[in-house]
């Protein structure tokens, strides 16, 4: 066990956090967040020079062979410089699951290139973040397969230009593909409450490629890691809200004192950075389980790390805006966007409830396992 | 970075199960698992067997008669001990004076003091906290003024606990009025608790347990030869110990103990109570614990392993650790029910009529719960610690 940076990991660190610090400052967030697909293309272009994009990627398949630490790395630099960009749902789940089905290198490239947007699109209105639960369904038809049915909020979904959909074949999961200007696909395209796009889909027999039978097992790891991502994101979000909070406090004058001088105040401050150091810790602990060992030490593991992360999200960044006071209300101010993007993370692949009551189910409910 | 524990890890941690099995007397696991103090008898005994196999010092460096294991082996070590039920060993030879003695006692005194420690022949106490310095460490008023070759102490310690097993005391001091306390002037001295002139009393604490004492000392006459480095860096030794203390006072392997404790008692609470206890409720608040001892456990990893020396995330680690310990026993008393409020007498454990005839697990943890709200309050309280955190990682 070794819990310091290799060589590679502190040089990727050190690039993500010079680009979310000369790059990608609040501003530049916010001026994405109201640009037509809620993140920058120029930056997804530099992704792909910086070599981002192919980070995740199989080496026998043209990429880097990166471990899902090595992406957690970028990803909280991304919740520190709030960018927005569609990372963890293309160059991350949608080129594992692409890597895993096979056949796909050209798309692969693409995506390693910056020229390809896939989402992963698994939601439905009565699923309530359950992969099994699946109601839209594929048959054969013509000598290849259509789906019909309908996902809601798919993540980063209003850029991409393709999807990854999860649909019900005879009584097995299976995933497929499909292009967003697919015939008897309806896109709908809206704005979430972090600024970023997601969208429904609707699939009235619309033609998909099969990309994997049986999939139930794939997809349930693909979206724990995504979880794992996000808890990463999450953590670099927290701490950029507990340093603005901190400096804050340093000058803002209120009865004549800093607000510093309030022991109130700074010791909330200390209970943020305990609650973000602990969900620090329990990103690791989730990414330790997504190394290896069996698929409920993996799920009851990301579950224990997610509602931990949401927890501390919850508290540390609604306290950054309360600390705040009123300017930590206003849209100009950065504390109440990474609130929104914590609130977002922590209804995406599983909310409080969801992680709790999965983490229950594997580990102290399963009175079988005593 | 690797995240995984190693295979030589796990051979590690099978290797120690197995050379641990039925070291454990069973009356001492059973009275471990009781959660009264330990008595001073199932210490000594068990720092006896730990030294007979070379581990009573398991966190030392070898040369001063540690394991030479690395800190991942101690902490999965010390998680074997708390899984077989041993106490945990007593905590100021081994854990606090054994590295004060090692990183800044004399050859003369390591000699001198070192080996007992390791056999558990000599128990310490630690005289820190007075009437009016408690948390505010600085403000100790205990003198020891210089009188040719010896120090005369005087004053008055409070919350020592262990006093009573204790052979010898550590004790910070007052060696110059003129000098803040920060700045040369406190020292630390090092005596038999028989020398003429100290008192120990016995200070009942609310779970009716005698653990902490409080001890006056008249003229106390103690050799210049007893004091620790130089006069002046008690402040010095003051804040090592603190530091060290809390991240060993995160007590992980105990806790992960006590929690699988938990979950046993449950069921069997269950059983016992029909359909009277809501099993799910319990549950559920046993995973969430499980959760923040997770949590807890990869902080104390990170440290132990990574170890930033951060005095933020020592800090942090006291307070996560204490509200935990005390979440823990809170819920173990929710548990029994009823029988958690009858104020069972350690002396009356082996009698077969206590009152309300409990199942076994039931005496102990009314008197633990109790006894550890001291836990958000000693070695720093848990509002010094976010006063630390403020400080220092954020100059507020």
């Amino acid at each position: 066990m070794d819990f310091s940076l290799s060589d590679e990991q502190a040089m990727l660190k050190d690039s993500v956090m010079r680009f979310v610090g000369d790059r990608h400052g609040f501003d530049k967030a916010r001026a994405h967040a109201t640009a037509a697909d809620g993140f920058s293309r120029d930056d997804w272009a530099r992704f792909a020079e910086l070599g981002w994009l192919m980070l995740m990627i199989p080496e026998a398949q043209g990429g880097i062979g990166g471990r899902l630490e090595d992406a957690a790395i970028l990803m909280e630099g991304f919740g520190r410089g709030l960018v927005a960009a569609p990372y963890a749902s293309t160059a991350v789940v949608a080129a594992g699951l692409l890597a895993r089905a096979g056949g796909a290198d050209d798309l692969l490239a693409d995506i390693a290139g910056g020229e390809a947007l896939v989402a992963l699109a698994t939601e439905e209105a009565r699923s309530r973040y359950d992969l099994l639960h699946v109601e839209t369904e594929a048959r054969v038809a013509d000598g290849g397969f259509v789906l019909r049915g309908a996902k809601i909020v798919v993540p980063d979904g209003a850029s991409a230009d393709r999807f990854i959909v999860s649909a019900r074949l005879s009584k097995t999961i299976a995933l497929f593909l499909l292009a967003a200007d697919a015939p008897g696909l309806e896109i709908r395209r809206y704005r979430t409450i972090d600024g970023r796009r997601a969208c429904d889909l609707a699939f009235a027999d619309a033609p998909a490629r099969p990309l994997m039978h049986d999939a139930a097992e794939t997809l349930s790891r693909a979206v724990d890691e995504a979880s794992l991502l996000l808890a990463a994101e999450a953590v670099g979000g927290m701490q950029a809200a507990i340093e603005l909070t901190a400096d804050y406090l340093k000058t803002r004058q209120q009865f004549g004192r800093t607000l510093s001088k309030f022991q109130v105040l700074t010791h909330r401050v200390a209970d943020m950075f305990v609650k973000l150091e602990n969900a620090r810790s329990m990103l690791l602990r989730g990414l330790a389980a997504a190394g290896g060992g069996s698929a409920e030490a993996r799920a009851a593991a990301v579950s224990a790390t997610m509602v931990t992360i949401i927890q501390a999200g919850e508290f540390v960044c609604g306290q950054a805006i309360q600390l705040h006071g009123g300017i930590g209300m206003a849209d100009e101010n950065a504390v109440g966007h990474y609130y929104k993007r914590l609130r977002a993370i922590a209804r995406t692949y599983g909310d409080l409830d969801f992680h709790r009551q999965r983490h229950l189910r594997l580990t102290v409910g399963d009175r079988s396992a005593a | 970075m690797d995240l995984s524990f190693s295979p030589a890890d796990e051979a590690f941690r099978h290797e120690m199960r197995e050379a641990l099995r039925g070291l454990v007397p069973p009356d001492m696991a059973r009275r471990t698992r009781q959660g009264f103090h330990p008595t001073k008898a199932d210490l000594k005994l068990w720092n006896r067997i730990l030294n007979d196999h070379g581990w009573a010092a398991a966190h030392w460096p070898r040369e001063h008669g540690g394991s030479g294991w690395t800190p991942l082996q101690v902490h999965i070590f010390e998680e074997e001990c708390a899984a077989a039920d041993a106490p945990f060993p007593s905590y100021f030879g081994l854990r606090l004076v054994g590295p004060l003695l090692y990183t800044f006692g004399s050859e003369a005194q390591q000699r001198r003091y070192i080996p007992d420690i390791l056999t558990g022949d000599t128990f310490w106490c630690q005289g820190f906290s007075e009437p009016s310095s408690g948390s505010d460490l600085a403000s100790v008023r205990t003198t020891a003024v210089r009188d040719g070759d010896t120090y005369v102490v005087n004053g008055q310690k409070l919350w020592t606990t262990e006093a009573h097993y204790a052979d010898r005391m550590f004790c910070l001091v007052r060696t110059d009025p003129d000098l803040p306390p920060q700045k040369g002037g406190l020292s630390m001295l090092m005596f038999p608790m028989t020398t003429p002139g100290i008192t120990v009393r016995p200070v009942i604490t609310i779970d009716g347990g005698h653990s902490v004492n409080e001890i006056f000392f008249e003229n106390v006459r103690v050799p210049a030869e007893e004091l620790l480095g130089a006069e002046g860096q008690g402040w010095d030794h003051a804040k090592f110990l603190l530091a060290n203390e809390r991240i060993t006072n995160a007590h992980v392997p105990r806790a992960k103990r006590d929690l699988a404790l938990l979950k046993e008692m449950a069921a069997r609470e269950a059983a016992e109570q029909g359909g009277g206890l809501d099993l799910d409720e319990v549950d559920r608040r046993i995973a969430q614990l499980q959760i923040d001892l997770d949590g807890l456990e990869w902080s104390v990893l990170r440290e132990v392993i990574g170890g930033s020396g951060n005095p933020a995330i020592a800090s942090g680690l006291k307070i996560i650790a204490s509200e935990l310990q005390q979440r823990m026993t809170e819920l173990a008393v929710d548990i029994v029910g009823v029988r958690g409020r009858i104020a069972y007498d350690e002396a009356d454990l082996d009698r077969n009529d206590l009152p309300g005839n409990p199942p076994d697990y039931v005496p102990g943890l009314a008197a633990r719960q109790l006894f550890l709200r001291a836990t958000t309050i000693y070695a720093g309280s848990n509002e010094i610690q976010r006063g630390i955190i403020a400080k220092q990682q954020f100059g507020l």
